[in-house]
């Protein structure tokens, strides 16, 4: 039996004729792991499958090596935000948190303070009293994210978790995203806001057509992709004598330079070893750098290859 | 089964109910019955009824408005919404990801609309039963009241057997509330009238049976002697009641989102 906090093996999922997710085998450990892809590309089926909201056509899902379905057990681990929809829930957000904790079990004496708590954490203390339907889509996200961690679960499922929030608001839940995994929580994190995906983790797991495209490390993955050579941005003061030295070197698939912007761009498929080689230059002091970028050595570099969007 | 959880489950469910807009539609169909009754009082009052009595004011009012359309009502647009309310209100996938059994959850929920369905109905039958009958003394109220709870507790068994059956469909269908009407004004209407077995498949079958009073349908069962009896019609709603929301429960337990 696998120690994964969370394994899909094989599972699949279809609707009716249409496929939602094939053959998937995916582990998930304590840490942040996003997953990302375009519409349809299999991520909410994923999340309902991990949540048990829905059952695998083929293979299994387990989650503390159990099936999540319906599994009223692991739900006390399990925090989820669900997607932006509707919500006309007829009540004050200090009564929905209080009823909600108390469905996951906490004490009804100590129910109100557990969900004041959650509400200051997501900085919703001042509206506690209000009604939810008066709430902006910003206040219902925070209320959303405050009902997921109210009763600190060990596995926390955010489904487009930025959705409706300010930068700051943003910037305020990526960080507790990044605390909630680095305290030794599992965290999924569903999105397509690349670059905020990638300040809160390296763990990714990226998806289209209901399959399962890559998955781990993103400097790793990259590094695997040898259909595309990495490109690597060096700002020099002499761009013409450094790509003199670098154009000797195997290994090189194009080299350029621009005496304008002071820089040389070369392409490889063996990054580490160019990398490795300007550093030596710069330590027997040959060759003076200012700055060396991989323009391509990211997630939406990685994400357009792989996805092709 | 947790008690606790069944109590916590059903009182939220039932304030959700309370404060839901259907109840204004609701709470008038099920003071209809009142309103007759009022302008019966006032016919009284005017002596522009004479020789009708207010017991058979009550009858008429119970045989042709709270059995046949109030009591399928009230408990179709509660119990109908068992699932789907939340599902609309954007709340239900809060629930399911709990840590309570999804039995416990929908038991929760139908008591809720049950209990809806009989606070909506009870209070204006009670009243209009006093108002019809009041003018003939308390003498009159006393004597009837027998069967003013025997009413009741007919009303309450078939509540419960409508509740369980709309619950079963507001779990597996798309449109419990088409189901529900034409279940209501398409079968049983149609089943009450027709010979045969069909009206073993009602609800209204069984609760004619323990009211007997009034109704085209009602006095052409008599004659034909096609009434349950007492027991019978007891243990008939009190097994359809018990199904349909032991299935209702057993659906959402595999119910997926």
């Amino acid at each position: 039996m696998s120690a994964s906090v969370i394994a899909l093996r094989g599972a699949s999922r279809w609707y009716g004729n249409v496929l939602g997710l094939s053959r998937v085998d995916l582990t998930f450990e304590p840490g942040v792991t996003a997953l990302l892809g375009p519409n349809g590309a299999g991520k909410s089926t994923l999340l309902k499958l991990v949540t048990g909201l829905l059952k695998p056509s083929a293979g299994s899902v387990e989650v503390f090596g159990e099936p999540p379905f319906a599994n009223a057990k692991i739900y006390k681990k399990l925090g989820l935000v669900p997607e932006e929809e509707d919500f006309r829930a007829r009540v004050t957000a200090i009564e929905w948190l209080e009823y909600l904790v108390r469905l996951s079990g906490v004490d009804g004496a100590l129910a109100p303070e557990v969900a004041r708590r959650a509400l200051d954490d997501v900085g919703l203390s001042e509206a506690a009293e209000r009604r939810v339907t008066a709430f902006s889509r910003g206040m219902k996200q925070r209320l959303r994210i405050a009902q997921a961690v109210a009763h600190d679960p060990e596995v926390l499922v955010f489904d487009e978790p930025l959705t409706g929030l300010d930068p700051a608001g943003r910037r305020e839940i990526i960080d507790r995203i990044r605390l909630w995994g680095a305290a030794g929580k599992t965290v999924i994190v569903s999105s397509h806001i690349l670059h905020e995906v990638e300040l809160m983790t390296r763990e990714v797991v990226l998806m289209t057509a209901g399959k399962v495209m890559a998955s781990g490390n993103i400097h790793e993955i990259r590094q695997l992709m040898d259909a595309h050579p990495h490109h690597i941005l060096i700002t020099t003061p002499d761009p013409r004598q450094l790509a003199a030295r670098l154009l000797q070197e195997e290994g090189l698939h194009s080299i350029s330079y621009s005496e304008e912007r002071a820089q040389v761009e070369l392409v490889t498929r063996e990054p580490d070893h160019f990398y490795r080689l300007v550093a030596g230059f710069v330590l027997d002091g040959t060759t003076t750098i200012e700055e060396i970028s991989s323009p391509d050595d990211n997630l939406e570099a990685v994400f357009h290859y792989l996805v092709g969007k | 089964m947790s008690f606790t959880r069944l109590v916590l489950v059903a009182r939220w469910s039932f304030s959700q109910l309370l404060l839901s807009p259907r109840t204004i539609g609701m709470g008038a169909l099920a003071f209809t019955p009142v309103f007759v009754a009022v302008v019966y009082r006032v016919a009284a009052a005017l002596e522009l009824a004479p020789g009708i009595s207010g017991f058979r004011v009550f009858s008429v009012l119970t045989a042709s408005i709270s059995l046949p359309f109030v009591v399928p009502m009230l408990s179709l647009f509660y119990a109908s919404g068992v699932v789907s309310d939340d599902a609309e209100a954007g709340t239900l996938r809060y629930f399911l990801i709990r840590p309570i059994p999804r039995p416990e959850l929908i038991f929760g929920k139908m008591i809720a609309s049950a209990t809806m369905a009989l606070f909506l109905f009870v209070p204006p039958f009670v009243l209009s039963y006093y108002l019809t009958l009041a003018p003939s003394g308390f003498a009159e109220l006393g004597t009837r009241f027998p069967t003013l709870l025997r009413d009741l507790l007919a009303v309450a068994l078939a509540l419960f057997a409508y509740n369980g059956l709309f619950a079963l469909a507001g779990t597996v269908l798309r449109r419990p509330l088409l189901f529900g009407l034409f279940f209501v004004f398409g079968w049983q209407a149609g089943a009450a009238v027709v010979p045969g077995s069909a009206r073993l498949f009602t609800v209204t079958h069984y609760l004619n049976s323990l009211i007997p009073r009034g109704g085209a349908g009602g006095a052409l069962a008599q004659l034909t002697g096609e009434r349950a009896t007492m027991p019978e019609a007891i243990v008939a709603l009190l097994v359809i009641g018990a199904a349909t929301h032991l299935l209702a429960a057993w659906c959402f337990r595999r119910k997926e989102l």
